[in-house]
Formats: C-alpha cells, structure tokens, sequence
C-alpha cells in the first residue's frame, strides 16, 4: 500500500466518523442522551474521588446526624443512618450501570447466537426447539418472573442479575432471528455461500453486521429498562442488601420518610430518573442514526 | 305534583343531614396495624391479633395494672395445695354477643380446642392440664398433670369463645380426628366472642371493624369508642397522612421514631410509649462457627454499642442488665452479662476465641424483618460496630414468612437474628419457655439452638413450683446459667411508641397494664369526643 493510499483510507475513515457524527448530532436530543450517559459513566467510575463521604457507601453509621435536610456539608441531606445521600446516589450509579451491563453483556451474546443459529436453521427442528423454548419465555411477564427467580434463590444483588439474565435473552433471540430469516436469503449471503464460504463464515462475517445495527440500539434502549427493573427488584427487597448503596433499594427505604424527610428518597428517584432518561434518548438517536444510515445504503 | 317534590326532596334533606348528624355523633377509633389480624383466638399471638382478642373475647381471669390476675369471668377459685386441680366459679351473666349465656362447657371447650390445634397460646398450657371438667353450667374445674405456678397468669390467655355456634358451624372433614375442623373455618371469619366489643365487618385482607357491645356485663362508659377499627396498613405515608386528616386516632408501633415525633408536631396529636416486656437481641446461632465459641459471641456483644441503641434507634429504651428484661416479674439484674460496649474487652475475648486470627474467613448474615426500621438500623449498627473487631456481618432484610421458615430449622437458620420477642405474659418463667426451652426452639422466638436439657429442665422446675418467691430464686438461678453461656446481644428492652390524637382521645395508659402486650388496646378504657374532634 502507497502512502498517498493510506492517507486516502485515513481520510475516508475520518470523513466517514464525521459524517455519522453530523447525522448523529442532527437530532440534539440524542446528544443530550450521550452528554447524560457520559456524565452517568464518569461519576460510576470515579466514585470514590468524587463522592465528598466515599466511606459512607459502606458499612458506616452515624445516627447523631442522621435525617439531615439538604446543607452545604451534605448537598442532598443524610439518609435515616446519618450517611450522606448524595455520596451514596453516586456510588448508586455504580450498581445501576453494573446491573445493566453485567445483564446484557451475558443475555445479549446467548441471543444473539441462538437467534442466529434458529434464523439460519429456519424450518428444521433446531429452529423449533430454540424458539419455542423462546416463546415459553416471552410468555412470562418479566418482573414477575424476575420475582420469582429471585425470591427462590435469595435476595441478592448477584442473584438479582441472574433473573434478570435468565428472563432477557429471549429478546434478542427473537429479534435476531427474524432479521436472519430475511437476509439469509439475500443475494450477498447466496452469493458468497455459493463461493463456497463456510458456514461460521456466512453467519459471523455476512449475517451478524447487518443485525448489528438493530442489537446495538436494542441495547442502549434495554440498559434503561434493565436498570429500571433492578431498581424494582431492589425496590421490593429481593435485590441489593444494606448497606449496598442500590438507588433502588435507597427509594424503597426512603419511602419509609416520605414526605417529612422527602430527600432520602427523591434524590436517588432523581438519578433513576436522570439514567433511565439518557440511555433511552441515546437509543431513539440510534435508531434513528441507524435507519438514515441504511435508507443511504439502500440508495446507493 | 311540584309540591310532591318539594315535599320529597324536604324529606331527603331531613335523612341525609340526620345521617350526617349521626355520623358526627359516632365515636369511633382506629388503629393502624400490622396485618393480617385473626380473631379465632385460639389461632395467632401476633401483636394484632392480640388487640383483637383482647377487645373481642373474655378471660376467666382478668390483668389487673401490674399484670396480675383478677376476677372476670370467674368470680372466684379454689385450688388445692398441690397446685393439681383449681375449681372456678362462674358469673350467670356473662353472654355472648349472639345472646347464648357463657357457661362452663364454654370453657372446657375453648381449653380443648386450644390444646388439641396446638397453635397461638397452645405453649402456655400444653403437657400442662390432664383435663378439664365441667362440675355444674357455672363451675369449671381444671386437672393438671404436673404443678404450674403461673397457671393463673396463663388463664389471662385462655379465650373462651361460644361452643355452641363453634360446634354447630364444624366441618367434619379436618384435621383434629372426631372435631373435623374445629370450627376452624367459620371462626377464622366470623364472631364468636362475648367481650366489650363484637365484629361487625371483618374484611380478611384490609380491616376488622368492631362495634361497642352494649349488653357488656361490665357497664361501658358512654364516652367509650361505639366502633373500634383496626386498620391494615402500617406503610409510613399512608399512616402519617391520616393522622394529619384525623382519619387515624392512633398509629401502629413499626413507625420510626423521627416520624413519630413529627406527626407530634401536630396540634392535638401526642407521642406516648409504652412498656412491651420484649426484650430487642441479636441472636446467635451457637451451633455454627465461629458463632459455637462463646468468646466470639462475648466479643460482639462487648463491641456492640449499647448507647446508640438506646439514644438513636429506640430513644429512651431502657437496658437489658442481663438476659431478662427488668420489667418482667421475675427478672434479674446481672452485671456481667455484657451490656456496655467496651472494644479492650472484646479484643480480649477474641484472642481467647480458637478461632483468633481466622476469623476473616467467616462472613456472618444477620436478618431482619422487611419494613421494620429499628431491627434494620440495628443490623446497620451491628455491622459497623463488628467490623472494628474484624467480624465481618452482612445484614439481611428478609421478609416475615421467610424467617419464620428459617428459624424453624438449625440447617437454615441465619447465623444471627434480630428481632423483638413480646412475651405472652410479663413472667420470667414464660420468657423462658419461648426464648430458652428448647420446645421454643424451632419458632422465630429463638435463633440460639441452645438445646440444652439441663436448662429445660431447671425451666421445668421453676415452672412446677408453686410458691412464687421460690420460683422467682429459680428463676434468678437460670438467668445466671444464662450468662455463663452469653448466646445473645440484648440490645435493650424494645419500648412501643405511638403518636395518638390526645386532642380528642382520652387513653388512661397509666391505668393499663403495659408490659402485658395489647391489654393497653382493650377500646373500652378509650373516651372518644367527637365535639372536641371538631374544634381542633
């Protein structure tokens, strides 16, 4: 390759970058998502520097200030224990973001795998035996099935993204599956299977990126419910343990002072609320970066 | 045909403003609760049952302000002096709210019936009474096996419900062999008691609504409450709301101190607390390691912090010198039993534990029941306070029918529950039965698998004698065999707090006896005003 070609490819990928990112920051609402998201993922990370009480995410407790109203040493109050809110909603975006994360990258994968091999087998009996066993799971409604996972397992935070693992994946099999029925038969797939192409080949290389797009979004849209969902769980007592500062578990506790001491519990809903928000402004951006970006595709 | 409607609509007017009118005059008083609440008395012995019972059914004996048995139902008895069989006498005019006269067979009946089911108050007197006789329809005589001393405080308990419409309402399929179902069925729904109040609506999952038995056999006074409500809810924002719109006359116990006191803020609205005899305890699992070594369990109870208990968590409770609380007859004080923090002498202790040094490979769980913040703040502290001696303690909220469950097998119990234990009546001897025997051992009243026969049988012993003050050296005797083995953090003695509209509610709760848990609640001792209530 000549340097004058390299530069030219460097060039064409910058172009490219800028180009989706023009289309991407069109819609201001996605920007919005992905400046929250940002700000989400930077506070988890660096919790422990930011939080002005980083001990009092653990096992601290200090009953002489506690139910303290919002004050300069403590900018959301303290909680019943006297431990500061707000270091513990910051630390609470750590367990939120782990919820999410730890739950779709194991449901996604095993989705997506399974919807592959079913869409590419369609109509022979591996097919049927995955997406029925799918179905089965569709049917259940999720939380109440998340419930009832956790409540026999014991409640717990590990425990808590188990059922949630267990009740996801179906989404993306399905989702996946329905977009490989359709391009295993397109002319590139044809095409290249005709070449010769071995079948890893065909699924992983010409298959899998065109359902990127689509598991990609899914995602992003799925973080928010994931983590509104562990939220939930924690809510009802079957997620996180005390002290653990889950935002879910710091609502339902905090309800308990509603409304006399409103902040032990409004500003962890704020942070759910603040989460759950980015990442789904973020999803609808993608999509729609997503369907622009084939409509062009399609065009050429 | 204008002045037909005219005439009419007068008329309504007339109904709906002396329903209104009515309605105003109704004194009425409702309690929050924990739910759910039974009234087969010969069912439950939770705290809202218990408020039920006590408003619902009569007792032959009656407890007096120091929880002492007095005459009710019974007018008087003869015992012999063995202590093995005791002759009541009946009052005639004693009835049951469907109008059928209390007699004798009542009360051999309601004693059978709460032997054979076994549950509730079932402990106070089971593998106790041989047999009950009825000698005439107003005399009742009682056949122990074995000498009881506290068996006159235990007949506070014996809830004497109305044979006649129990029997006539029992399937023949159950299980309690030739009584079929014991009449288990209709009594879990319906009245069948002759007490001051009777059930006028019973709504299983929200509400029991009791009306003002105007027939009582003792005169009610006119200013008592003519409907006592009790409500099932106990969730904070409800409860604080309607205290604030005076819908609310006195609100359960499970409300957290800080709540409490700003519902108090509250013109005519006042915070009271009463004595519970409950003793508030960490118990530990002395059958699990690192738990089985005494010198770990006095380690965490000389690093738990005692003061913060007492100051924060259950403002003003009174401690627990020893593993009794003060309040119950019977009890002790024993300054050894470890109750002030002091880290020096939990250091000590640890490194005389075996397992010194190891002891970072145990994590203990220590559960607490859903929704109750003191037993939850509790755990938070305990966690704290063992991780300076380097124990490390998981706190576990766990909902109520799982410790239940937990705590009726060694295998899968926790490690450490925390947990008030009302006792059924403010004797030391009947604390022992629940908290120490080992016939308690598989109920939530006990985590500390003591399983100990030289202990139940000194229990037995103090209980099969008679003359009080001898019991009560025996009793002294078992707290100290107690110490010796420290299977328990005793927190404090738990008081009750509850905020009550004092604007326009009289509770004589001076005149109650308060550590003799739900006699505090009996509605009849209650004056209600619904014109003060107006003014407010």
């Amino acid at each position: 390759m000549t340097t004058l070609q390299r530069i030219e490819r460097a060039s064409s990928r910058r172009d490219g970058f800028r180009r989706s990112w023009y289309r991407f920051s069109k819609n201001r609402l996605s920007v919005v998502g992905l400046v929250t998201v940002g700000i989400v993922v930077l506070l988890a990370i660096f919790a422990p520097y930011i939080a002005p009480y980083p001990k009092d995410a653990g096992a601290v407790v200090n009953f002489r200030h506690a139910n303290e109203p919002p004050n300069w040493s403590h900018l959301f109050g303290t909680d019943d224990v006297g431990r500061d809110v707000l270091s513990r909603t910051i630390f609470g975006f750590r367990y939120s973001l782990m919820m999410g994360a730890v739950v779709l990258s194991i449901a996604t994968p095993v989705g997506v795998v399974l919807g592959l091999l079913a869409g590419y087998m369609k109509g022979r009996w591996l097919d049927s035996v995955i997406m029925r066993i799918t179905d089965i799971f569709l049917a259940l409604p999720p939380l109440i099935m998340a419930l009832l996972i956790n409540a026999v397992l014991g409640p717990s935070l590990i425990n808590a993204m188990i059922a949630m693992t267990i009740m996801w994946w179906p989404w993306y099999c399905r989702l996946v599956y329905g977009q490989v029925a359709v391009l295993r038969n397109e002319t590139y797939v044809l095409a290249a299977e005709m070449g010769g192409a071995r079948r890893p080949h065909l699924l992983l290389k010409e298959i899998l990126p065109n359902c990127i797009s689509s598991v990609l979004t899914k995602m992003t849209l799925d973080m928010a419910i994931a983590i509104l969902l562990g939220a939930s769980l924690s809510f009802v007592g079957l997620g996180a343990q005390p002290p653990t500062p889950d935002l879910g578990t710091m609502v339902a506790s905090g309800s308990n002072f509603l409304p006399d001491f409103w902040w032990i519990a409004i500003f962890p809903v704020m942070a759910i609320i603040f989460t759950v928000l980015g990442f789904n402004l973020l999803g609808d951006g993608l999509r729609d970066f997503f369907a622009v970006e084939e409509q062009e595709l399609d065009k050429q | 045909m204008k002045k037909t409607i005219c005439i009419m609509t007068a008329c309504l007017m007339v109904v709906v403003l002396g329903l209104a009118l009515h309605g105003e005059e109704l004194r009425v008083l409702r309690m929050s609760q924990s739910w759910p609440t039974r009234i087969d008395p010969h069912i439950g012995n939770d705290g809202s049952s218990r408020t039920a019972y006590v408003n619902l059914f009569d007792s032959l004996v009656y407890p007096d302000k120091n929880s002492q048995p007095q005459p009710h139902v019974a007018t008087n008895w003869d015992a012999t002096e063995d202590g093995l069989t005791y002759t009541f006498y009946l009052r005639d005019d004693v009835r049951f709210h469907d109008g059928t006269p209390l007699t004798a067979k009542d009360v051999k009946y309601s004693m059978d019936r709460l032997l054979t089911m076994g549950e509730g108050f079932a402990f106070l007197f089971s593998g106790k009474i041989e047999s009950t006789n009825v000698v005439d329809d107003y005399t009742v005589r009682f056949n122990l096996q074995s000498a009881y001393g506290p068996f006159l405080l235990s007949l506070i308990r014996l809830y004497i419900v109305n044979s006649e419409l129990a029997i006539a309402n029992t399937k023949a399929e159950g299980p309690y062999g030739e009584n079929g179902d014991y009449g288990r069925a209709f009594l879990q729904m319906n009245d069948s008691g002759s007490g001051p109040y009777y059930v006028k609506e019973f709504r299983l999952e929200e509400e029991l609504v009791m009306g003002k038995n105007e027939d009582y056999f003792i005169p009610i006074p006119e200013e008592a409450p003519d409907e006592f409500r009790l409500i099932g809810t106990t969730q904070p924002a409800v409860v604080r709301t309607m205290i604030a719109k005076r819908e609310l006359e006195i609100t359960d116990a499970w409300q957290a101190y800080d709540a409490l006191v700003n519902m108090a803020k509250q013109e005519g609205v006042e915070l009271v607390a009463t004595a519970t005899g409950a003793p508030f305890v960490v118990m530990m699992h002395t059958r699990r390691p690192p738990l089985d070594d005494i010198h770990v369990r006095r380690a965490l109870c000389y690093a738990f912090d005692y003061d913060v208990v007492r100051e924060e968590i259950v403002p003003g409770a009174p401690a627990m010198i020893g593993p009794v609380p003060l309040t119950t007859s019977g009890a002790i004080q024993i300054d050894r039993y470890p109750h002030e923090r002091n880290l020096e002498l939990a250091r000590e202790e640890l490194k005389k534990s075996k397992y010194y040094g190891k002891l970072d490979q145990y994590t203990l769980t220590a559960i607490f029941s859903q929704g109750v913040m003191t037993q939850e703040h509790a755990a938070l502290l305990l966690q704290a306070n063992a991780a300076e001696i380097g124990i490390k303690v998981q706190p576990k909220v766990t909902p109520w029918m799982t410790v239940l469950e937990m705590t009726a097998d060694i295998d899968a119990a926790a490690d450490m529950q925390i947990t008030f234990v009302t006792p059924a009546l403010p004797e030391a001897g009947i604390a022992f039965l629940g908290r120490n025997h080992s016939s308690g051992a598989k109920t939530y009243t006990q985590n500390e698998w003591l399983l100990d026969p030289v202990l139940d049988k000194m229990i037995e012993d103090a209980l099969a004698t008679l003359d009080q003050e001898d019991r009560f050296v025996q009793y002294a005797v078992i707290q100290e065999y107690i110490t010796d083995r420290t299977p328990t953090i005793n927190m404090c003695e738990n008081i009750r707090r509850y905020a009550y509209q004092a604007g326009y509610v009289d509770w004589p709760l001076d005149e109650l006896p308060q550590p003799l848990f739900s006699y505090t609640f009996a509605g009849r001792f209650f004056k209600v005003y619904p014109e003060k209530k107006a003014t407010l």
